[in-house]
C-alpha cells in the first residue's frame, strides 16, 4: 500500500534534516506514572466481574423453581374440577345433592382431590401407562 | 522470550500491560514517543500545544487500557487517538469546521505566491530546519497531517485512511498537493 502513495526522496532527506524533537522528561514520568498506577489496579477476575451475576441467576432460579411448584398443583386441580362442570347438563333436571351426612364426609369434600394427591405421592407410573393416559 | 523484548509485538505488549505488566508499557511507550510527540507537535504549530496534545493522547491510552480489543493495530489506534484530539484542538480553537476536513481544493490555503514572496523576502537566510518548519506551517492542516503521518509515523496509505477516516486516494491527493507545495516552498533548499 505505502508504493502507491506519493513520495519524494529529495523531499523526505531534507525532512530527516529536523532536529528529532522529543517530549521532556517531566511528560515522559508523568505518563510513565499515570501508565504504572493503572498496571496496579489489575482488571477484575473473572469470578469479580460476575460477582452479581452468578447470585441473581440462582435467585431467579429459585423463584422459577417455587413458582412452577406451586402453580403445578393448582393446574390439577384445575383439571379435576374440570370433570363435574362437564357433567352438569346430566344433573340439570335432577334434585340437589343431600348436605353430608357425617363429618367424615364434610372433611372428605375439603380433601384434596384424588388425583391431585397421585401427582406427587403415588410412584410413577410405567411408559405403557403413560402413554394410554395421553391417547 | 520476555514479552518486554524489543521485538515483541504492540498487541503483545499492549496484552501483557492489560494483564498488569508495567514494563510493558514502557517499552510500547518508548516506541512511539518521538514520532507521535513530532507528529502532534508539528501539526499542531507550536511546542506548548503539541505537548499538551502529547499527553492527553497517552493519557486516552491509559485511561482506556481496557478498550483495547486484540483486533485493532495499536499503532492504528494510537494515531486515530492523536487524530481525534487534533479534531477536538480546532473546534475547541473556535474554528468553524475543524480544517482537517477541508477539501483539497486550493480555497482556504495559502497562496503560492505569498509562500514565494515570504521566501524572498528572508526565508533564505533561515537555516534549513527553520526553512522546512516555515513551509509545513504554510499547508492547509489536512495537508500538513496527510504529509506527517507518512513520514513521522511510517504508516500505509490504508492505515492513514483509517486514522483520518479520509478514502484512501483522499489521502493520495493530500500526500500529492503537500509535496507539490513544499517542493515550490523549498526551492531553495532542495
Amino acid at each position: 500500500m505505502s508504493e502507491q502513495m506519493p513520495h519524494d526522496e529529495d523531499l523526505r532527506k531534507l525532512y530527516r534534516e529536523l532536529p528529532a524533537d522529543e517530549p521532556r522528561a517531566q511528560i515522559d514520568d508523568a505518563i510513565l506514572a499515570a501508565a504504572r498506577r493503572t498496571s496496579t489496579a489489575k482488571r477484575p477476575s473473572l469470578l469479580r466481574r460476575l460477582r452479581w451475576t452468578i447470585p441473581m441467576a440462582a435467585a431467579a432460579g429459585v423463584v422459577l423453581t417455587l413458582t412452577l411448584t406451586r402453580l403445578a398443583p393448582e393446574r390439577a386441580t384445575s383439571d379435576f374440577d374440570m370433570a363435574p362442570s362437564r357433567a352438569e347438563p346430566e344433573l340439570a333436571g335432577k334434585p340437589p345433592a343431600p348436605a353430608p351426612a357425617s363429618a367424615r364426609q364434610a372433611r372428605d369434600a375439603v380433601a384434596p382431590p384424588e388425583p391431585a394427591r397421585e401427582l406427587f405421592s403415588a410412584p410413577a407410573a410405567p411408559e405403557e401407562d403413560s402413554d394410554a393416559a395421553i391417547v | 522470550m520476555s514479552v518486554t523484548a524489543e521485538a515483541t509485538s504492540d498487541e503483545d505488549l499492549m496484552r501483557a500491560w492489560q494483564c498488569g505488566d508495567a514494563s510493558a508499557f514502557e517499552v510500547l511507550y518508548r516506541r512511539y514517543r518521538g514520532s507521535l510527540y513530532r507528529f502532534l507537535v508539528r501539526q499542531a504549530g507550536g511546542e506548548a500545544t503539541g505537548e499538551e496534545l502529547y499527553h492527553d493522547v497517552w493519557m486516552t491510552l491509559v485511561r482506556g487500557r481496557d478498550q483495547w480489543a486484540p483486533s485493532a493495530a495499536l499503532k492504528t489506534y494510537l494515531y486515530r487517538i492523536a487524530h481525534s484530539r487534533l479534531v477536538d484542538h480546532y473546534r475547541h480553537a473556535g474554528r468553524r469546521s475543524h480544517p482537517l476536513d477541508v477539501s483539497m481544493d486550493a480555497d482556504g490555503a495559502p497562496e503560492m505566491a505569498d509562500i514565494c514572496a515570504r521566501a524572498e523576502a528572508g526565508w533564505e537566510r533561515a537555516s534549513t530546519a527553520d526553512a522546512v518548519h516555515r513551509c509545513l506551517a504554510t499547508l492547509p492542516p489536512a495537508q500538513r497531517e496527510a504529509f506527517l503521518l507518512k513520514e513521522e509515523s511510517e504508516l500505509g496509505l490504508a492505515e492513514i485512511a483509517a486514522v483520518t477516516g479520509a478514502e484512501a486516494e483522499t489521502i493520495k491527493s493530500r500526500v500529492r498537493y503537500a509535496i507539490t507545495r513544499l517542493r515550490r516552498c523549498l526551492e531553495g533548499w532542495l
